[in-house]
């Protein structure tokens, strides 16, 4: 349960980071930079706690002290400290504050940006191929394709409104993915009178795609507004100002 | 698809061979990459600010140095700078990953000294860290472009969700602004705040437009051979699906399957 | 016609004001809506977690604070909702995306399974957060997939996982019946680590803006279901028989999203208006 003191304060940053809808204030300048200094101090105090604490300091420590037991042999276990290793390519990315060292810092860079790249090829390629398998589709509405070759929902009965829909459907999707495919080919001269037409198809394509993440995100950015306006009315107005409000005025 | 590394080296032997027959063919001629409109006008961008006296800001997305979309990122920096040092603009860098500020700093100095500008390079006040967090930054570079105020406004790289806090107060004042990002998450954000928008893979191919380097550009052509083998790959499959019809056997029917078999290793 | 040409210049703020107004209507007085469709995607979330056999868990990896809470609060309620009804275990992880994870999940699991009579250990247990770095959880999910046990040596309360009865079946993450990750946007990792190299079954629940980029996934049987934001928590509700915090905000959703529908169609009306007005001008 949340303390009191931090509701009325959050109910506060709210009111005033809504009023910034209407006006921007000198009070709602104030609440971005508490918000920033804040952020950044939580960020630090939660990256030792939750990360650095447990998982890099506590294993040295026990190592150290000796109260790290192997299970296996029942004898205190020193490899905890193997993880003070990890502060020398650590503070490698701080050559880069260096300009004379700056080179050092390339190195623990170049690991990590050719690790990033191997682990990035892995992934694009087991998340890409299936999809390439799915992009094939039955386009033929009088026959039932083989179900191992088929993905997605089940396939209508053959010469039915709903096969020529399906078939119609997937007829559209290949379009699109080629047109869309073409849009974003550089290389090749795409001002020729016969590619315009699916190079706008496939701006068009592009565009439904967008419209349809945009009103995603109206709806994305109207959830962000109720849990406010939840928090507003529930935690704050119910459980706060109206339990409140009958003690200081009891009282009074 | 339960570890296919027989799928996964012959893709890399095909993918690598493709890129470096398109680097070593680039070295020999340098190829085409067709005009992206976004581009094209920051120059006229960059040449407004000056004209307005007002500075020119590029925000950098939120990937760290690891993000290859960070690299792209920081080659259209590079072209901003020298473009605002030639002109003698105003020109300031944010940057949101402590580790991308270095490499941002010395690419912003080379191009002024490319430019015969380098006495004009003051890094502390044109290449700026505030914070490793994504609202501080959002929020700082919509301040600096509301205040300043800014001539034009460039945010070029990874998004996420503060795209929107970042462009809106720009655009509510008129700025004219540019966005670039390869990730479409952030794109109907950008669409609807900036004047112009580069999405999806314009975005790399930008970096080889406003670049004449071979590597570069000979890596685009790489990219656009792979994805005609792809989508031949899958005009091939729904054409042998098409033409097994409701055969569960048959050269087409064969081709199909072996095809989808393939590539999901299943 | 000059009239409609005033549509699209009304001030903003109006705008704000009276989507604010409606969408506080249901919360000044109750209002229920009719049940409506219950999507593909959160259908076969919730068959897929309810067909889990008794001798198997499920994952959840809650990587949520209050950045997403707005719509990931609503969906880890309404499946941990439908695992207590149905006396599921699970196991809660936060894998790489926030530290604060594990508290946020840990305010919304706890009452429900004090409810439900869950025993901390044997019906369910919380692992914690693993520093993960953005773009390149490939190997973490990899681990996770493979060897749970190495990656988690210890739950939240520094307990060592092989003291935890329920962790005994469950050695690697790929042995879970599903896993159901609950973040603004899911990596893709769990897609092509998890998923296509270990077969764990993958239920996503993202906010609403990252739905588009989840659909692909879903035709081709890479990801088994989704919950789109809080209409797939109200859905999930409906399926599970309850009525959280998904249910809730459905009205005022629907009341602000009617809102930004007219205002959008007035504002084109506006614009046609003024243009038109202009073009007889000229």
């Amino acid at each position: 349960m949340t303390d009191t003191p931090v509701i009325w304060l959050a109910a506060f940053v709210t009111v005033v980071v809504f009023s910034y809808a209407l006006k921007d204030s000198y009070i709602y300048r104030l609440v971005q930079h508490a918000t920033l200094g804040a952020t950044v101090g939580v960020t630090v105090v939660v990256t030792w706690k939750q990360v650095l604490l447990p998982r890099w300091w506590a294993p040295i420590w026990a190592a150290a002290q000796g109260t790290a037991i192997d299970p296996a042999t029942s004898r205190p276990d020193y490899g905890g400290l193997l993880w003070l290793l990890a502060l020398i390519p650590g503070l490698l990315w701080y050559f880069q504050l260096s300009k004379k060292w700056f080179w050092l810092s390339t190195l623990i860079t170049g690991l990590f940006v050719g690790t990033a790249a191997g682990l990035a090829f892995k992934n694009q390629i087991l998340l890409i191929m299936p999809q390439l398998a799915a992009s094939i589709k039955p386009l033929n509405p009088f026959v039932r394709p083989d179900p191992a070759l088929l993905y997605g929902p089940a396939w209508p009965e053959p010469g039915t409104p709903a096969a020529w829909a399906a078939a119609l459907n997937n007829a559209l999707f290949l379009a699109a993915l080629l047109a869309t495919l073409f849009y974003f080919f550089f290389s090749v001269r795409t001002d020729h009178r016969f590619l315009q037409a699916p190079r706008r198809f496939g701006r068009l394509a592009i565009m439904v795609c967008l419209g349809a993440m945009f009103g995603s995100t109206v709806m994305t950015r109207m959830a962000y507004l109720l849990d406010r306006l939840m928090f507003l009315s529930h935690d704050w107005w119910q459980e706060q100002v109206l339990v409140l409000l009958p003690r200081v005025w009891g009282g009074g | 698809m339960q570890h296919p590394d027989g799928l996964m080296l012959t893709l890399m032997l095909l993918f690598g061979g493709v890129i470096l027959l398109s680097l070593w063919r680039a070295r020999h001629k340098l190829p085409y990459v067709r005009p992206i409109p976004g581009i094209v006008s920051i120059e006229e961008a960059v040449g407004r600010a000056t004209e307005l006296g007002r500075p020119v800001v590029f925000a950098m997305g939120e990937g760290d140095i690891r993000d290859i979309v960070t690299h792209a990122s920081l080659s259209i920096l590079e072209y901003v700078a020298r473009l605002a040092a030639r002109l003698r603009a105003s020109f300031i860098a944010m940057v949101r990953k402590p580790d991308v500020y270095p490499f941002a700093e010395n690419i912003v100095r080379d191009a002024y000294r490319v430019e015969g500008a380098a006495e004009d390079f003051r890094p502390e006040e044109q290449v700026r860290f505030l914070s490793d967090d994504a609202i501080v930054y959002a929020m700082s570079t919509a301040r600096l472009i509301q205040e300043a105020p800014a001539g034009c406004a460039l945010f070029f790289g990874g998004f996420f969700f503060t795209s929107l806090l970042m462009t809106e107060p720009g655009a509510q004042s008129g700025v004219l602004q540019i966005a670039g990002d390869p990730t479409l998450g952030q794109i109907p954000f950008f669409v609807c705040t900036c004047d112009y928008t580069i999405i999806g893979e314009e975005f790399f191919a930008a970096g080889a437009y406003v670049s004449s380097d071979p590597t570069v550009r000979g890596a685009l052509v790489g990219q656009d051979f792979i994805k005609v083998v792809l989508a031949l790959l899958v005009l091939v499959g729904t054409g042998a699906l098409l033409l097994a019809g409701g055969a569960g056997e048959g050269p087409a029917y064969e081709t199909a399957r072996g095809l989808m078999k393939y590539v999901t290793q299943k | 016609m000059r009239f409609l040409a005033h549509l699209h210049r009304i001030d903003r703020r109006w705008l704000y004001v009276a989507t604010l107004v409606l969408m506080l209507v249901p919360f000044v007085k109750p209002l229920t809506l009719p049940a409506g469709h219950v999507s593909r995607t959160t259908r076969a979330a919730f068959e897929l977690i309810d067909s889990c056999p008794p001798d198997k868990v499920v994952i959840i990896d809650s990587s949520w604070d209050a950045g997403s809470q707005a719509e990931n609060r609503a969906q880890l309620e309404a499946v941990v909702a439908h695992l207590c009804r149905r006396k599921i275990k699970f196991i809660v992880t936060s894998l790489g995306v926030t530290p604060l994870g594990p508290d946020f999940a840990r305010d919304i699991i706890r009452p429900q399974v004090e409810r439900a009579g869950y025993e901390y250990g044997r019906d369910w247990v919380q692992l914690g957060f693993v520093q993960g770095v953005a773009g390149a959880l490939g190997p973490v999910i990899d681990r996770f997939s493979r060897d749970l046990w190495g990656l988690y040596p210890r739950d939240i309360h520094n307990t060592p996982v092989e003291q935890l009865p329920l962790m005994q079946a469950v050695r690697r993450g790929a042995d879970a019946h599903a896993l159901c990750c609950f973040t603004y946007a899911p990596v893709y990792e769990w897609i092509s680590f998890a998923n296509a190299q270990y077969g764990l079954r993958l239920v996503f629940g993202c906010m609403t803006i990252m739905c588009p980029a989840y659909y692909p996934y879903i035709d081709s049987g890479q990801l088994a279901g989704m919950l789109v934001g809080n209409v797939g928590a109200a859905e999930y509700e409906a399926l599970n028989g309850t009525a959280g915090r998904g249910t809730r905000l459905g009205v005022p959703a629907a009341f602000g999203n009617g809102a930004v529908i007219a205002a959008a169609v007035l504002g084109n009306i506006g614009l046609w208006a003024e243009r038109r007005a202009r073009r007889a001008a000229a």
